[in-house]
This record gives C-alpha cells, structure tokens and sequence, in this order.
C-alpha cells in the first residue's frame, strides 16, 4: 500500500473533544504513535467508538471527499463574530464552536438512523456522488454500490423495479403462489439509492413506496421481506417537477432533505487533483469508518439512548403547536385544522380570507399552509437525538434542535407564501429559502416561549404532571378538587384572549385531563 | 561541510527513481508544505549513514531500509518537523544516532523501527520537561544488546519513562518485566550490575526511587521536585497554582484552567483536565501519622524542613507518602517525600 493516499487519511485526533471527568489510562504504546506511519509496529490501534467513528467518517467525508465548504450547521460556544456585506447586508458568521456542513452531516446522520434522505440540487453537484458514499461506508464495493442503484426514468417498469417472475413458472405453475420471481439484488441492500427518483412514472413509483414504507417488495402475491436500509433519492427538483409527478404520499416517506449548495470555485484545485491523480474519493474509503450492520444496530441503540430534556421537549411542542389550528375550519374545536380546511378541498385563499381577529404576522401558524404529522414529529426527534449523538453529547442541547428542524421540515411545513409575515421588510428572502425560514419560525417560537415564561408558569404542565402520578387512591374530593382546577385554569388561558395555535392545544390537552378525572370520578361514584 | 552520499544509498534511489519521485508528488498533495531541498538534506544527513549501517550487515535490506526511511522523512518533512525550519531537529539527531546503532534491526524491520523510533522522538520532543538527548544517549548505548526489535521497542519505552515520560510509569514498569532482566535492569538504572529484583521491588512503592542516584539514604523530609513555571516564561500558570490529590496523581488549578499531574522521580508531566474534576477532589489533606505542617516548616518526627515557599502557602495536599504544597508568590508546585 503507497504511503500517501490522499483520500485514506482520516482523523486520529478526537474529532469533537469533550471535557468532562475521565478516567485516565496512560498506554505505554502511545510513544510510537505519532506523525509517521510505523508500518503496524505497535499492534493494531484500538477501534474509536461509534459516535467518534461517525464523526471521522464525517471528516473525511468533507476533508477528503466532497467538496463542501459550506458550514450551514453553526454552533457556537460564545457570541460569534459577525459581519455585514453589500447592500442588502448579507452577513457572515464566524461560529465559534465546531460546526458543520449539513451536504455531509444530514446524509450521514440518515446514514446511522437507517432513514431516508432526499437530495436535491442541480445537475453535477455531487448529489448522486454522495449517495455513493454512503453505500460504500456500508461496506459495500462500489461496483455493488453502483449496480445497486435504481435509475430513475420514464419507461421504468415495476419488474424494472422490483424483479421478474421466472419464466419458466409462468408457464408451468398450477397455483399463482408457485410463481417464484427473481427479486433485484438492491432489495436485499442495507443502502438503497434510488438516482432521479422524480422521473419515476407513477404506477412504479408507488410500488417503490411499497418498498419505501413498508420494507417489503411484493409480485404475484409473492413477498420479499427487505433488511431495515438509508435510503438516498436524489432529484433535481424538489417539488417534484420531474418528468413525472412525485406522488404525495412517496414524499411524505422522505425523512430530511438535503440541498446540495454551488461550488465554490476557490477549490478548483482541489478538482485538479483528482484529475492529475486519476481516483475518485469513493474508490478510497478508509477500512476504518466501514460501518457493519452491528456498528449500525448498536449504534441505533445509543442514539436512542440519548436524553432529551423536558424543557427541550416543552420547546419542541410549543413549536409544534403553532401551526394545525384554523379558526375558521370547523365550529368544534376539536376539527379546526388546516386539515379539516383541506379535505374539504376549499380554496386555501378563501380560508384565509375569512380569518380575522388574530394578529396575522405574529401568528406564526398564518405562515403555513398545514400543521405538522405524527411522523414527521417522530423523525425530527429521532434526528435530534442523532445530531447529539454525533456531536458526542448524552444529552440534546436546544441549539441542536434548531439546527436539525429545517432539515427534517423542509417540504413538511408547507409555506403560505401570501402571509403578511413575508410581506414585512427583510422576510421576502424567506419565501425562497426554505432552510432560513424554517429556522426562523423555531427562533420566533422560542422567543414567545419565553415571553409567556412558560419554563416558570405552565399551568397545563403543572396539572399534566399530577395526573401522571396516577389515579390509584385519588379520593373523590381530591378529584373534584383536580376538576375545578382545570375549569378554573381553561377560564383563565381563555380570558379575553385570541386563540392561537398554543392555545389550542392547551386547551384540547385541558380537556382531555378533565375527561380523565370525569370518568374516574363516575366510576368512583358508582362503586 | 556536507559529505558526498554513499555508492550504496546513490545506487538504490537511482534505481528506484520514478517510484520515489511519484511517491513525493503524492506527498506534496497531502503536505503542501513540503519542499525537496529539505527531503535531499534529511536523506544525506540522516538516512544516508544509516543505509551504510545496514549494508554492513545485509546488503539485501538496504532497498527496503531506503524506501520506509524515505516514507518517513516525506512525512516528517511534509509535516515541518524536521528539515532547514523544522521544529524538531532532535528528531534528526536520533535518526543519525539511534537508528545507526540499531542497524541490524532495522535491516529486519525498517518500516516499524523507523516509525517507532521518530513518533517517539516526536512525543518526547512535545513533551515540556522530557528530555529526548538523554532518550538518544541511553538507546544508543542499549540497541546493540538488543536480541530483536520487539525488544529494542520495550528497552525504549522503559527509557522514555526514565527520560521524562512520569505518566508511563505503570505500563513502561510492566513492560520492563518482560525484558531480559539484566536489560532491564541497564535501562533503569542506566549502568549494569544491578539486581533488577531488589529495584523493580523498590520502584514498585517509591515514586522519589532513583537506582542511578548515589546518595539516595537520606534520612527525615526533603524535596523532591518542583515543577510549573509561569506562562510568561514558558509554563502553564497565569496565575500561582493550587494543587489537590487525585487517583493515580494531582489535580493542578490555576486561572480556571486544571491540570492532571504525574510526577515521580524521573520527571513531571501536566495532561489537560476538567473543571468537574477539581469541584469533586478534596481539597482538605490527610497528613501522615506524625507529620505536620505548621506555615512553612514541615516537622515530621525529629525532622524538621523549612519549605522553600514564597508567600503564605495556598494549598496543600497528600498522597501517600509524598506532599505537594503551593504558595502564592511562586507558579512552582513543590513536591516532599515524606520519611
């Protein structure tokens, strides 16, 4: 093996160095490791840990790999430096603690949550390129990688897709079940990359949801069982205008989406070095940041693990909360959602027509189209959990959530480009950039979770916490008691205020404590 | 004056010229820095001699010998640690010296013993207070009575403790046991003779045991070392330090930043430590039986040792049988074997 390879090198120093108390073990080896390659002299160096490992699979990837200066995921341990430039006074920030590019952070996180990620981007940007990678750090060769990958294009057939029934049975079997087909080898893959999947025509696209949503292949009433994969998808238009029409529940299955950002001419050189050497990056994967389908399990396990503090979690769903009310959908509260407004199939700009009486540029949930799902709740949580995880906390921190949540929401969170919100001055550029906007709406939430105090004063956390301690033993004074306390906390949070989307789910979860203590309280009566 | 290279070395990077040429243009991709002149130096001053060495002993290793050292110096040189601005120039003098007396085995293993041998001139070259001419010296000396590399690795690491490394104590202790005794012995004590038994015996509960040390039967207190300097004059300390026992060593605090200390009779080093550390040591010290300390004078029994303090003393703590005590107008730690 040459001595220089320049895409083998990887990270040996800690990548994210943490303090915190440690148990120290001096190791008389570390005297011959140094600067020079000692030819395996000290034995073989002990494997990092799992989130080290991400986290050098990471910094090779931007190091070695892609090319993508672009620290969009900022992270700051003191106020960053900042500068102003041009007229519309674009600023630079200088983040003052290790940040990260998200066209290598979000793929790779999908990577180790065994997700599905969405590349999207122009043409020869490095979107399919990536996609690659990520199959190679499975530990698959690239030619498997790339015979693996499904090519988008119109003529694409489900067999294309899926696989063929043999032949042979079609012709000689008496019972359909007796049909055996011949699955595609990507079916089988721990890393399935599906190439321009918006050129997919309709009919195969659902069967790859199929696939997709329910890691299962089927033909004939014969069903492939898939192992659990990343997926990666790559289009060149998000909004689905390829040569077909990406059905909406094919996008919903996509967990995050990724933007491959401009080359940065600066590092044209970079390119000639690949030229004059003759190798591409992913023909070079280091053995050392392979990922095993144990190393994925595991580390799975201790992404779960990772502790997402209640405070965290308060500012999680006050965020969430902002967005499914619609006043005007329905007359009971509980279906006045923009989900009722749309499956009435009314006219968006009717609905909101009617709306008055709320503050429409404070209200952030005005600055959306619909509210936010079950799932895409769960994967930004998983992806918090991860983000942490790869930046070797045991605990989420808030800045992590504001910088995973556009990531997870981008295509979620559909924007009502006509609110008054993006007619204010400076927000126009929110109309366009979806990643801006999206971290914007958190920070305007945060900021108004502060200004209730909600951290100090949150009566419905208060009641919500006593009704956790369960029922077991609650006399039926202390019952009545319970009940009055949430009527009196609904006329309170109802006093002459405008119902927001705060509000509202305040007020559903108020009611449902107060059913809880009302069947209780019947059933205490009737024993 | 420079010398003019030898037929053997000429020869062999003549041979394998287009080979060792596109090996730099790599190099030079991945250490943008590097610059030929410095690589033909480094061949001529330290490689050169060492492939003579070897041809003495077996011709045959001499292209294998020049193709790992070439590696090495496109990677030391790449790196600046070498070379006419390197910042290690010890790490030329333990090639010329270290490696030449080691001739035979690197003739069997260039690749490892090369590598070895510059990341440890690498470590103790970085490592404040080590002293790498000593590290030189004592392995010259010791490489030819080594049977095979495996051993000339373990005689080194057992020399990197002695020369420093206070840290490696335990490992470099147990490796010493897999040596040869008489080797082992020669590397502790740095002279033969000795019986490596009776010293292992006494290494393992003296830390202030020096088997090189002629007068080492001193009888009540003394100092043993004093370690830490301010940042103005090279150390660590912005402000006077305090210190407080911890497993296995210290825990230093100075302007909220917090050392680990390792310390013995050999050496000294200082390894970055945590805030939450130094909140949960204890900061309140056990003396030994019949030692107090009184401001500035230490009685212990029939002994008494004014400490060489400057200022009211700061803190003080205990560990075994060595105390460590601060004072607030000096940056040094003042460390006392107890009797």
């Amino acid at each position: 093996m040459p001595a220089f390879d320049l895409f083998k090198k990887v990270s040996k120093a800690p990548t994210n160095p943490h303090p915190g108390v440690v148990k120290r073990s001096f190791d008389i080896e570390d005297l011959y490791r140094g600067p020079v390659s000692a030819g395996g002299a000290t034995g073989s160096p002990e494997e990092a840990p799992l989130d080290e490992k991400l986290r050098q699979a990471y910094f090779w990837i931007v190091n070695t790999a892609i090319i993508s200066p672009h620290y969009d995921i900022e992270y700051n341990e003191a106020p960053p430096q900042q500068f102003a430039v041009g007229d519309g006074n674009s600023r630079i920030t200088l983040p003052s603690a290790q940040s990260y590019s998200s066209f290598a952070l979000v793929p790779l996180l999908t990577f180790a949550l065994r997700r599905k990620c969405l590349f999207i981007g122009g043409p020869g940007r490095g979107k399919t390129a990536s996609a690659i990678l990520m199959g190679v750090l499975a530990g698959y060769s690239l030619r498997d990688v790339r015979r693996a990958m499904q090519h988008g294009h119109p003529q694409m057939t489900i067999a294309d897709l899926l696989g063929n029934p043999l032949p042979a049975d079609l012709v000689n079997a008496q019972k359909i079940e007796d049909i055996r087909i011949s699955w595609r080898k990507w079916l089988g893959m721990r890393v399935k990359i599906v190439d321009e999947y918006n050129r997919i025509p309709t009919r195969t696209q659902s069967a790859l949801l199929t696939v997709m949503g329910d890691n299962y292949a089927e033909i004939l009433d014969q069903v492939y069982e898939c192992p659990e994969a990343a997926w990666f998808l790559t289009a060149n238009d998000e909004q689905g205008g390829g040569t077909y029409q990406v059905i909406e529940a094919l996008r919903d299955r996509i967990d995050v989406i990724v933007q491959a950002l401009s080359f940065n001419s600066r590092f044209l050189e970079a390119l000639l070095t690949r030229i004059d050497e003759n190798r591409r990056p992913e023909e070079a994967v280091p053995r050392e940041i392979i990922f095993s389908s144990t190393d994925i399990d595991r580390m799975g396990h201790a992404v779960r693990a990772v502790q997402l503090p209640v405070p965290i979690r308060r500012r999680i769903e006050f965020f969430a909360s902002q967005f499914e009310l619609c006043d005007v959908a329905a007359e009971q509260l509980e279906y006045k959602t923009k989900d009722t407004a749309r499956l009435s199939g009314i006219d968006w700009s009717a609905v909101t027509a009617q709306d008055t009486g709320r503050d429409r540029l404070k209200d952030l949930g005005c600055q959306t189209r619909n509210g936010l799902s079950v799932r895409t709740l769960m994967t930004l949580l998983h992806y918090v959990k991860a983000l942490a995880y790869f930046r070797g906390n045991g605990v989420v921190e808030l800045a992590d959530v504001r910088q995973i949540l556009p990531f997870v929401l981008h295509e979620k969170l559909i924007q009502d480009a006509d609110a008054p919100f993006f007619e204010a001055a400076g927000n126009a550029a929110y109309r366009t950039d979806q990643v801006g906007w999206l971290r914007k709406l958190f920070d305007l939430a945060c900021a108004e979770y502060d200004q209730l105090d909600l951290d100090r004063r949150d009566v419905v956390a208060d009641l919500s916490a006593e009704l956790d301690q369960g029922l077991e033993g609650v006399s039926e004074g202390e019952t009545r008691k319970r009940l009055v306390k949430i009527e009196r906390a609904i006329g309170e949070l109802t006093k002459g205020r405008k119902l927001y989307g705060h509000l509202y789910d305040d007020l559903l979860k108020l009611k449902y404590l107060h059913q809880r203590y009302t069947n209780y309280l019947r059933w205490l009566e009737s024993r | 004056m420079t010398h003019a290279p030898s037929e053997a070395f000429v020869n062999t990077l003549r041979g394998r010229r287009a080979d060792l040429n596109e090996r730099f243009e790599r190099a030079r991709h991945q250490y943008p820095q590097l610059e030929g002149d410095d690589v033909i130096i480094f061949l001529r001053d330290c490689v050169d001699g060492l492939a003579v060495a070897v041809q003495r002993v077996d011709s045959t290793a001499v292209m294998a010998l020049v193709s790992s050292a070439y590696d090495a110096a496109l990677a030391l040189c790449g790196q600046k640690l070498v070379g006419r601005n390197g910042r290690f120039p010890i790490i030329e003098e333990g090639w010329k010296h270290v490696l030449t007396a080691a001739a035979p085995l690197v003739a069997r293993e260039p690749a490892r013993v090369i590598g070895a041998v510059s990341n440890a001139l690498h470590t103790l070259a970085v490592t404040p207070a080590a002293r790498p001419v000593e590290w030189i010296t004592a392995l010259a000396r010791l490489a030819p009575r080594c049977p095979d590399a495996e051993s000339f690795l373990r005689v080194g690491q057992v020399l990197a403790w002695r020369s420093g490394l206070a840290h490696l104590r335990a490992s470099a202790l147990a490796v010493a046991e897999l040596l040869p005794p008489e080797l082992a012995a020669a590397a502790v004590c740095g002279r033969d003779g000795d019986n490596w038994q009776a010293i292992r015996t006494r290494l393992s509960h003296d830390i202030w045991f020096d088997p090189a040390a002629t007068n080492e039967r001193v009888r009540g207190p003394r100092v043993v070392r004093e370690t830490g300097t301010f940042r103005g004059l090279g150390g660590l300390f912005l402000l006077p330090p305090q210190i407080a026992a911890a497993e296995g060593g210290w825990l230093v605090r100075s302007a909220e930043q917090h050392w680990y200390l390792t310390v013995d009779a050999f050496g000294a080093t200082f390894h970055r430590a945590a805030a939450e550390e130094w909140d949960t040591a204890n900061l309140q010290p056990r003396l030994p039986d019949g030692a107090t300390l009184t401001g500035s004078t230490l009685q212990q029994g029939p002994f008494t040792l004014p400490l060489p303090v400057a200022g009211p003393v700061t803190s003080v703590a205990a560990s075994g049988f060595t105390l460590a005590v601060t004072s607030a107008h000096t940056h040094t730690l003042t460390f006392i074997a107890l009797n």
